[in-house]
């Protein structure tokens, strides 16, 4: 009896421990499901992290969808669920980093203010089953392809949601998508990309035209203070003048309340407002108000200068007349521009543009731009890569590569220089790349790792990555994580990190192996049927 | 018919002869770097071991030695019991896989092996558009094709005959010019200006075609099908198309494989009985699951499966997707390295010279660094008649495709 107790006193302890683990937690991330969820551990598993050495016999402890804890020896919660791994692998769950899964329309009236999350059919079950059994979790879609900016993309992932719905969006505004012309003869090539720089000169005048406003609506409030106080001054002096005291009341209650700068957010209520999302300088030319301004950033301190001696002159005039009032005239807010906003969250290094670009020509283009505004740039496509991967790796400009074999090569297309050792030359290089599905269908997101297993059949010996697992896992995990700014959330199995993996019967790589189960942010997202036959 | 073979094959020893100065040129620097275990200017090995092979069933069997003699293969044993220590490349960790068969190319021929005046056409041969120095050619032997067959368009019921080459060198070693004789039943053969017009026009006009060659008229080679001397390739578009070949052309002698490539399933059971050998293919990633599964129904059942590549059109590497993506939605491995080795060449009627390392057989290989099922497995080196004809070293990844 005695004995028995003695032995259950470590299990006890070992259960304080794991309380102790749970209001540490509790402490650090308050988040609901990590206090009442029950944690999941998965035993015994060959694990491949793609964060060192592969565990040869070890447990993943899953908590609130985070992995909490991975090694050899863990030490698991109180009351938490079993997975019994022996004899399987498991790995990060694969990101197809260029995806066109659950993605429904074509590509026509769409803006750089699109969001491709809104084409995403929640409903497409089936193809993210068929995704999710091949070990793919998340997945990139970007908007339509349409030359020029035609929106933001979104990371998905493929979590079961409510009802039959699945995906759940992992990171908004995950990437501009920009097409510099798929399918388009030269000269309209050239007026993409023409268009394309003119939009992002346009949104860095907005900025200034921004910029100048803030000053002059300053300069407005002080000047309008110093009439003011001027007047009062005045008044103090005449005191018994009621003619120029009324006079001055009309228009100081017109510009009295101090306007702050938010105050017309909206726009709308300007006068003379045209559609939203056009270009800015569209409508700025006839915008009296910000004319003004334009004019006086561009003659720079002469004009200040000038305007000074005006406010001189005005001061030294005598108030009362209406021709000063309307001098002092309150600054126009530019009128709000959605596209510009956006390409100046490019600008700032908010958001990556990722560039569509196949043809040797764009891709040049594409890191010419990069230059010119200082973007962070990720190409996508990138076709004759190989042929300019000196200029890529120069720019460390990052590479997200579509379907390594095409049935689509035909002289007079994007892709009539297609290789296979696109993505070997890259390697040489030392270019940063990775491989996506190549957003044709939707069936295609599901082979993303067997498209990365090609890319690796060129130009390379050694096929085990420096991240312990093997270099075509490299690809779809880590190094799509990494394009998709989204390192060490997803694409790798270690503290901190998304439970999201799937547990493979075989060798993973090898066809003959299956996917037996799939957790997305640690929920069963698939479960292989139980008879699974055939096989080799 | 022996003696024109034998012919052939003397023509051929003497074009692998001068092919031999241009595959060297070819080869390119043969420096050794090093990798993969390939000795340096060894371009014609009298024996090759490497870690694992494709045996003739399919499977993966751990160590083999080669021996090689006169372009043929002399002798498959354990790597131990090897006597020979002169001339011995060694592929360490690489598997031996015979050089694959693209059953199903234009290769050096896209867009010429379409004849559209007559619907009955047996006199043609696809040798005749055959363009030996095409490019296409160099291409196939980087992915591991070392032999394809082509054949003339499918828009004819009785379109001529293919031809079987062999992709090396700058020649194009022709193994069979006489190679299968196409037929084809479904929508491609119709045409508004010739007969036949529909499905039952042509079934009629093949049925007549038929009974008069069995009646020993007609064109010889319609003669030599129907009597069992000179297989056919039946092109079935539609599933009901497989069952009017199996209807029409099963109950005699005729010996013919099926080309067919839909999604559906219930053709398993109608073919398992057949002895047909069901070529299917080219698979994509972009291929729904039901139809990428056809290949492990039809096999499950029983039927031999062989894949098309449909080189140049698809890559080269096309045929291992194709066998990769079925053996994924459940074919059994060994079944599907067949069925793009010995099984396409049974089609191709070439089984006795290529597909299979077994003592006798030209000896053409490829040394993939893997398993040829996993698509991360690279091509290191590429061997046909025992001469290197490739190396993946001596080949600069800046080239063009």
């Amino acid at each position: 009896m005695l004995k028995a107790i003695a032995s259950g006193l470590p299990r006890f302890r070992r259960g304080l421990v794991g309380v102790a683990a749970v209001l540490a937690l509790t402490a650090s991330a308050p988040a609901p499901a990590q206090l009442f969820g029950r944690a999941t551990v998965i035993r015994n598993a060959r694990i491949v992290t793609m964060n060192g050495p592969v565990i040869e016999r070890g447990s993943i402890v899953i908590k609130g969808g985070v992995i909490t804890e991975i090694g050899a020896e863990v030490k698991a919660p109180l009351l938490s669920r079993t997975i019994d791994a022996s004899g399987k692998t498991v790995t990060p769950g694969f990101i197809d980093a260029w995806s066109a899964l659950g993605r429904l329309g074509g590509s026509r009236h769409v803006d750089a203010t699109s969001n491709a999350w809104d084409a995403f059919d929640r409903y497409a079950r089936d193809d993210f089953r068929e995704a999710l059994r091949r070990g793919v979790t998340s997945i990139y879609i970007g908007a339509a392809s349409a030359p020029g900016i035609s929106g933001t993309g979104v990371v998905v992932q493929l979590i079961p949601g409510k009802g039959r719905s699945a995906g759940k969006v992992l990171k908004e505004d995950a990437a501009l998508c920009v097409d510099l012309g798929s399918g388009q003869k030269a000269v309209a090539r050239m007026k993409t990309f023409r268009d394309l720089r003119k939009k992002f000169l346009t949104a860095q005048e907005y900025r200034k035209s921004l910029e100048d406003y803030e000053e002059d609506l300053e300069e407005y409030l002080k000047e309008l203070k110093k009439l003011r106080e001027e007047k009062e001054s005045a008044e103090d002096d005449k005191e018994d003048d009621s003619e120029s005291g009324e006079k001055d009341d009309g228009p100081s209650e017109d510009d009295e309340p101090a306007p702050s700068p938010d105050e017309d957010e909206d726009g709308d209520d300007e006068g003379g407002d045209e559609k939203l999302g056009r270009g800015y300088a569209a409508t700025h030319s006839s915008d009296v108000g910000s004319l003004r301004i334009r004019r006086r950033s561009a003659e720079g301190n002469g004009d200040d200068d000038k305007k000074d001696e005006k406010s001189d002159e005005k001061s030294d005039e005598k108030d009362g007349e209406k021709k000063d009032d309307d001098e002092l005239k309150k600054p126009e807010k530019p009128k709000f521009d959605a596209t510009s906003k956006l390409l100046l969250r490019a600008i700032d290094h908010e958001l990556p543009l990722r560039i569509r670009a196949h043809r040797s020509a764009d891709i040049l283009n594409a890191l010419e731009l990069a230059d010119e505004f200082n973007l962070d740039i990720v190409l996508e496509g990138a076709t004759d890569a190989y042929l300019v991967a000196d200029r890529i790796a120069d720019a460390d400009v990052p590479v997200v590569l579509g379907q390594v074999v095409r049935t689509d090569v035909f002289e007079r297309n994007e892709f009539r220089r297609h290789t296979i050792r696109n993505a070997a030359a890259l390697n040489k290089a030392g270019v940063r790349w990775t491989v996506g599905s190549g957003a044709r269908d939707a069936n295609a997101s599901r082979f993303v790792a067997q498209n990365a297993q090609l890319a690796w059949s060129r130009g390379v010996r050694d096929n085990t990555s420096s991240s312990g697992g093997p270099n075509w896992m490299r690809t779809v995990t880590l190094d799509a994580a990494a394009v998709l700014g989204l390192s060490s959330r997803i694409g790798v199995l270690k503290n901190g990190a998304q439970a999201d993996l799937a547990i493979w019967d075989g060798v993973p790589g090898d066809p003959s192996s299956k996917v037996v189960r799939v957790l997305v942010a640690g929920k069963t997202a698939y479960l292989a049927p139980k008879s699974t036959g055939g096989g080799s | 018919m022996i003696a024109e073979t034998t012919s052939r094959r003397l023509a051929l020893s003497t074009a692998v002869l001068v092919v031999i100065g241009g595959v060297t040129a070819l080869a390119g620097d043969v420096s050794d770097q090093g990798s993969g275990g390939i000795a340096s200017g060894v371009l014609r090995p009298s024996a090759i071991v490497a870690s694992r092979y494709v045996a003739p069933d399919g499977s993966i069997k751990a160590n083999v030695a080669i021996t090689l003699s006169g372009g043929k293969i002399k002798s498959v044993g354990p790597a131990k019991r090897l006597a020979v220590t002169e001339g011995v490349v060694r592929h360490e960790g690489a598997v031996i896989c015979p050089g694959l068969i693209d059953v199903r190319s234009k290769i050096g021929a896209f867009g010429q092996l379409i004849e559209r005046a007559h619907s009955i056409d047996p006199a043609a041969s696809a040798v005749d558009s055959l363009d030996r120095n095409h490019r296409d050619f160099r291409a196939a032997l980087r992915s591991g094709v070392t032999t394809a067959v082509l054949s003339p368009g499918d828009n004819n019921l009785i379109s001529g005959v293919a031809v079987v080459v062999k992709t090396a060198g700058l020649e194009g070693a022709i193994l069979r010019d006489d190679g299968p004789l196409m037929l084809a039943l479904g929508s491609t053969v119709w045409q508004y200006d010739r007969a036949p017009t529909s499905r039952i026009g042509s079934l009629t006009m093949l049925r007549h075609v038929l009974d008069d060659a069995r009646r020993g008229q007609g064109h010889k080679r319609i003669t030599d099908f129907v009597q069992g001397r000179l297989s056919g390739m039946v092109v079935c578009d539609e599933p009901m198309d497989v069952s009017a070949a199996l209807r029409t052309l099963g109950s005699g002698d005729a010996k013919f494989s099926i080309v067919h490539n839909s999604d559906e399933h219930s053709l398993a059971d109608e073919l398992s009985g057949s002895g047909r050998i069901v070529i299917v293919g080219p698979y994509t990633f972009s291929m729904p699951q039901r139809r990428l599964s056809v290949a492990s129904a039809l096999s499950s059942a029983g039927v031999t499966v062989a894949f098309a590549g449909g080189m140049p059109v698809r890559s080269g590497d096309g045929l291992r997707v194709t066998a990769t993506l079925a053996v994924l939605n459940g074919m059994d491995s060994a079944a599907a390295r067949r069925a793009m080795t010995i099984t396409p060449a049974r089609v191709a009627g070439v089984d006795d010279r290529v597909g299979a390392i077994r003592v006798g057989m030209d000896a053409d290989f490829v040394v993939f660094s893997d398993d040829p099922l996993r698509l991360d497995s690279a091509v290191l080196a590429v061997y046909v008649d025992g001469l290197r004809v490739y190396h993946a070293d001596a080949d600069p990844i800046e080239g063009s495709r």
